[in-house]
């Protein structure tokens, strides 16, 4: 019973932890989707340049985020507009150039990708990954992505993304101090980042009652001693296992 | 006999400019030879493609000289002037097959066994790690046949090493997709092997990884490449002179 109280200290340690960085990522993911949707009210959609915005979306990149921007829903003429910007180097940026154009041969359908759809499907923000992003960095990513809207309707998203390795790193002290086996996990029980070999970064929690309880959502302790704790309004949790 | 020393002197001598222009050439009489740029499409500005491919206005300037020489490109001046595109009926294949009969079999057998090396591991990771939203995802490429082969190919198996959460193989994927693939997959190759059924051979390596079986994946995924190639070596052999 104490070694179970001990684990799921260490598995709110890390939460919290995860929570903090996560919260601080969407906070600017949120400044971009305020400006973006003062800009959508000031002007007709024919006339929306995104380049305003340009100053805002190079002044969220740094510390953990590598990427961010706006991508809005296709416009009067059919075509979605956006304004991404990705550090490609020290000190170097550079504009993500994606052909928006469904009729163009290399039209990128971003609706397919999570970090769109989602926020579109639920109108609530979301995590999307880890996963690896072909269309923009070609790194191994968690992109933090909320829903923008005009006149009430779904117009975009606005969002930032932090390099799975670049969080793993800002994550190591508190699994190194977790004291035992420690994951953070995404709602498909992909591991984000853990403690041991053994769940490594990419893989899956494959055990049928684990992934139930992940569904639930619910902190608890499951009958194996392993515990389980939702970082809050997050589509993450943290997992323990039993020392020894 | 060559000499070691001076051997070892030209790897290491400064690239030659160029180079740069010619590969810039290579790259747009691929793209147009392929038909990933089309017909009368107009082309990004001088600026554009620099930054884009890494290299000088001038050096973009040249290779477009070059181009508009083998009357792939054609330049319109004034309000909505610029490069276009000119791709002549027939010239696709008749490109294609110079390529292909120029192609050196030990290069193209090593160019393909790293693909091979590359697309299998990446199949058998995914197969591991792929949840059902995932082995749906890969499942969606593969019955659009309204698109050309090779981006087909290209998007099913960079979805595949995508899935297998490794960006690295799907960096690799696209390098592949771009230096193998338009040759692997082009309509010529094709047409002269009847039996060639891509869509099929995805679905089955696509039912491997949704049901968890890395080794089925990856040896499903060998055979579709080895095949592809087969036909590609069979191919530049007809056209070879006796």
């Amino acid at each position: 019973m104490g070694q179970t109280t001990t684990r799921r200290a260490a598995g709110t340690a890390l939460a919290d932890h995860v929570t903090t960085l996560a919260e601080q990522t969407f906070a600017t993911a949120d400044g971009l989707r305020a400006a973006a949707e003062e800009l959508f009210s000031g002007v007709p959609e024919n006339a929306l340049d995104l380049a305003a915005l340009r100053p805002l979306v190079s002044a969220a990149l740094g510390g953990l985020i590598t990427g961010a921007g706006v991508i809005t829903t296709p416009l009067a003429d059919g075509i979605g507009a956006l304004e991404w910007w990705m550090v490609t180097g020290p000190g170097e940026r550079s504009r993500l150039d994606l052909d928006l154009d469904p009729a163009s041969e290399n039209f990128v359908d971003v609706a397919r990708q999570a970090w769109f759809s989602a926020p579109r499907d639920t109108g609530r923000r979301h995590v999307t990954g880890p996963y690896v992003d072909y269309v923009c960095a070609e790194q191994y990513t968690l992109t933090f992505t909320v829903p923008l809207t005009r006149r009430g309707a779904f117009a975009g998203i606005a969002g930032a993304d932090v390099f799975v390795g670049d969080f793993e790193r800002a994550l190591r002290p508190v699994l190194r101090g977790a004291g035992g086996p420690v994951a953070l996990v995404n709602m498909q029980g992909r591991i984000v980042a853990g403690s041991t070999a053994h769940h490594i970064t990419g893989s899956l929690i494959r055990e049928p009652h684990i992934r139930a309880a992940l569904a639930d959502g619910v902190a608890r302790t499951l009958t194996d001693g392993v515990t389980l704790v939702p970082c809050p309004n997050l589509p993450l949790a943290v997992l323990t296992w039993p020392t020894g | 006999m060559p000499d070691r020393a001076s051997a070892r002197s030209v790897v290491f001598a400064p690239l030659d400019p160029h180079s740069r222009a010619e590969t810039v050439v290579r790259r747009l009489t691929d793209a147009i030879t392929f038909g990933l740029l089309t017909d009368a499409e107009q082309l990004p500005s001088e600026a554009d493609l620099a930054a884009q491919f890494g290299v000088s206005r001038v050096t973009v300037r040249e290779a477009l000289v070059a181009l508009r020489h083998q009357n792939l490109l054609e330049t319109r001046r004034g309000r909505g002037g610029g490069s276009f595109v000119r791709a002549p009926a027939g010239q696709a294949d008749s490109s294609l097959r110079d390529r292909l009969s120029e192609i050196s079999l030990p290069n193209l057998r090593d160019t393909a066994d790293h693909y091979t090396a590359i697309a299998g591991a990446a199949a058998r990771l995914a197969a591991q790690r792929a949840t059902a939203d995932d082995a749906q995802r890969i499942e969606e490429l593969t019955g659009d046949r309204g698109r050309p082969l090779h981006r087909v190919e290209r998007d099913f198996h960079l979805e595949v090493a995508a899935v297998a959460q490794s960006a690295r193989l799907a960096r690799e994927e696209l390098r592949f997709g771009t230096e193998l693939g338009t040759l692997l997959w082009s309509p010529l190759v094709r047409s002269a092997a009847v039996t060639c059924d891509a869509y099929a051979e995805h679905r089955a390596i696509t039912a491997a990884i949704a049901a968890g079986d890395g080794d089925t994946a990856r040896t499903l995924t060998e055979e579709h490449i080895e095949k592809a190639v087969e036909r590609l070596v069979n191919l530049h052999l007809t056209l070879v002179d006796p």
